[in-house]
């Protein structure tokens, strides 16, 4: 069965692009660019929308206009026909304030014309022949003219009618077409304006919805896809921790359950007097609760794991090996096992020692727990083996132990597994504290079966670029 | 029911193996009794001996390799007759574990760790009643 490999990874953390603040940098950047994009286009539509009410307002001028011309006619003729000398002063009071403004607005739409931005067929209305801006001084002149007449001592009534009746006429038959057509042109431009107010808000409409179709592809969908791997993450992690519970307080109440039952027992015993039976249940008691002191001690080591903040270290890894199999060095039969260290003595890592080290414990020791009752034929032997190629450094366990029967190799590293209950009682813990550490230093744990025996490879980053010689 | 002749124990703690062993020999002085650590090798127990099959499965749930609800499952799948009586005896007092159980008939009895004199008296009724429905017409 050599060669079949089984990953960690069942147990381990899921890798996941986006966490916590990145999740909140992302949906600020998104609304940043809403109101940005927002921010924009009511900039734009305002600035614009103030050019378009300015063409509302020349419109407004140059009708004005027109109207302005047709009371001045109407005055001059009220003015010729008036026979009350008590209306004389309002009439030509209001005759100079519609002629003062005319002149104004004359000179507005002058100006507008004369602008470089006016459209050709506007300018062309102010140039010869036909210029509305001749008509409009004539008309001017003549009511300058018809003003002063009306002020002479003694009247000259036939002089007065005379530029009245030219003014009339200039009004009814030339200037009064030429501002229709002012007004016209003027209408034009503003709903030309309009039209491209139109299409600017389009443009503004197609640029929003552009820029949500870009947060959506490169923001939104790679923050609802991080979101999801998230969720997973925890439902993972929460059904492990559900699990985990469950096992540890059926594996917690266990060992009571039993110091009850060998109580009730000792109660018996000692009303017998049964002393050796007495010694036997004390014995059994005291293994009840050492391995519910091991048990807890792997509670506290896989929640430390989990919850701990390791910084990493440059370790001696040849020592670091060497110390751990001083400290197992009391085992039951680690004296029969020959062990082959290829591990340079110059060799160090960058690493977190903490997890490193609880791996190696746990592998190193199992390695050695189960070595020797295989085959007693065979002499128990244990390598451990260290490559490394850039930042990926590889570190092997083998032994031609009993390994883990084929069929449950799947759930080598699962919570409160025992492949060997008739050999030792541990918690079930160890396997899976190991792949909680390689994935707490950037790695992986994989089992291969081997024939006869196990092999386990971590693989881990060193935080150095390279290995270092020490 | 007369006394049982043959009770196996599958549990992977020894310790509890004692207790259990202890109490059900007071309570049944002649009764022989066998040792299985798992499910795997309580299969292997009852298919080495077939036609003694013992009379009662004193059955843990969690234990190494086989659990005590993937035995039933097996040996269900593998033998549809001639089950033992199955009474539970687990530490766990997960309500999910007892509806489990409940899905097997030969399961009559969940007991929580540990053994006392008074539970494996109780045994007795249940094996009555397990005679009982296995053999209506002696009654």
């Amino acid at each position: 069965m050599a060669g079949i490999t089984f990953n960690s990874s069942q147990s381990g953390s899921v890798d996941t692009p986006m966490h916590g603040n990145s999740f909140t940098y992302a949906y600020l950047l998104a609304l940043l660019l809403i109101a940005g994009c927002m921010l924009a286009a009511y900039w734009v539509s305002t600035s614009k929308l103030a050019t378009e009410l300015d063409k509302v307002s020349v419109i407004n001028t140059a009708g004005k206009q027109r109207m302005l011309s047709q009371r001045l006619g109407l005055l001059t003729q009220n003015i010729l026909t008036n026979e009350d000398e008590s209306q004389d002063n309002a009439l030509r009071t209001a005759f100079m304030s519609a002629h003062q403004t005319f002149r104004q607005n004359a000179t507005i739409l002058r100006s507008l014309a004369d602008d470089k931005s006016a459209s050709e067929s506007l300018k062309q209305l102010y140039q010869e022949p036909r210029a509305v801006d001749v008509s409009t001084r004539q008309l001017l002149v003549l009511a300058n003219e018809f003003m002063a007449a009306t002020q002479l001592v003694p009247v000259d009534e036939l002089h007065q009618a005379l530029l009245g009746q030219q003014l009339v006429v200039l009004v009814r038959n030339g200037i009064l077409d030429d501002l229709d057509t002012v007004v016209q042109q003027h209408e034009d431009l503003a709903s030309l304006a309009l039209n491209n107010f139109g299409k600017l808000e389009l443009l503004i409409l197609v640029v929003g919805v552009l820029l949500l179709l870009a947060e959506a592809l490169f923001i939104f969908r790679p923050v609802a896809k991080a979101s999801a791997q998230y969720q997973s993450q925890l439902e993972t992690t929460n059904r492990e921790l559900v699990e985990f519970n469950f096992r540890m307080s059926h594996d917690l109440r266990s060992p009571i359950a039993s110091c009850r039952g060998l109580i009730d027992i000792a109660q018996e015993a000692v009303h017998d007097k049964d002393e050796d039976l007495i010694k036997e249940l004390v014995n059994r008691m005291q293994a009840a609760l050492y391995k519910a002191d091991v048990l807890i001690e792997d509670i506290i080591n896989v929640t430390r794991t989990k919850a701990v903040r390791v910084e990493p270290e440059v370790i001696a890894l040849r020592s670091l090996v060497n110390n751990t199999l001083q400290g197992l060095d009391t085992m039951d039969g680690f004296n029969d096992v020959q062990f082959d260290i290829n591990i340079p003595e110059s060799c160090a890592v960058c690493v977190k020692k903490f997890y490193l080290q609880q791996i190696l414990e746990n592998l190193l020791s199992n390695a050695i727990k189960y070595s020797q009752r295989a085959d007693t034929q065979r002499s128990p032997a244990i390598q451990v083996h260290f490559h490394s190629a850039g930042k990926m450094c590889r570190l092997s366990v083998d032994d031609n132990g009993l390994g883990i029967p084929a069929d449950l190799a799947h759930k080598t590293f699962g919570m409160f597994m025992r492949f060997h209950p008739s050999i030792a009682q541990g918690s079930g813990l160890g396997l899976y504290l190991c792949a909680q550490n390689a994935n707490a230093l950037g790695g992986k744990l994989l089992y291969e079966m081997q024939s006869p025996g196990s092999r386990f490879v971590l693989t881990f980053q060193n935080q150095s670029r390279k290995t270092i010689d020490v | 029911m007369s006394d049982p002749h043959i009770i196996l124990i599958v549990e992977d703690q020894e310790t509890d193996q004692f207790i259990a062993k202890r109490y059900l020999q007071k309570h049944w002085p002649s009764v022989k009794i066998l040792t299985a650590l798992d499910g795997r090798e309580a299969i292997q127990i009852l298919e080495s001996d077939m036609q003694n099959l013992p009379d009662l499965i004193l059955l843990d749930i969690n234990m190494p390799r086989m659990n005590g609800l993937e035995f039933l499952e097996e040996w269900s799948n593998r033998h549809h007759l001639d089950i033992p009586v199955v009474v539970m005896l687990t530490s766990s007092e997960q309500i999910s574990d007892k509806q489990s159980t409940q899905q097997f008939p030969v399961v009559k009895d969940y007991l929580l760790k540990p053994l006392t004199k008074e539970t494996v008296a109780s045994l007795d009724a249940v094996l009555g009643d397990a005679g009982q429905a296995k053999h209506p017409s002696q009654e």
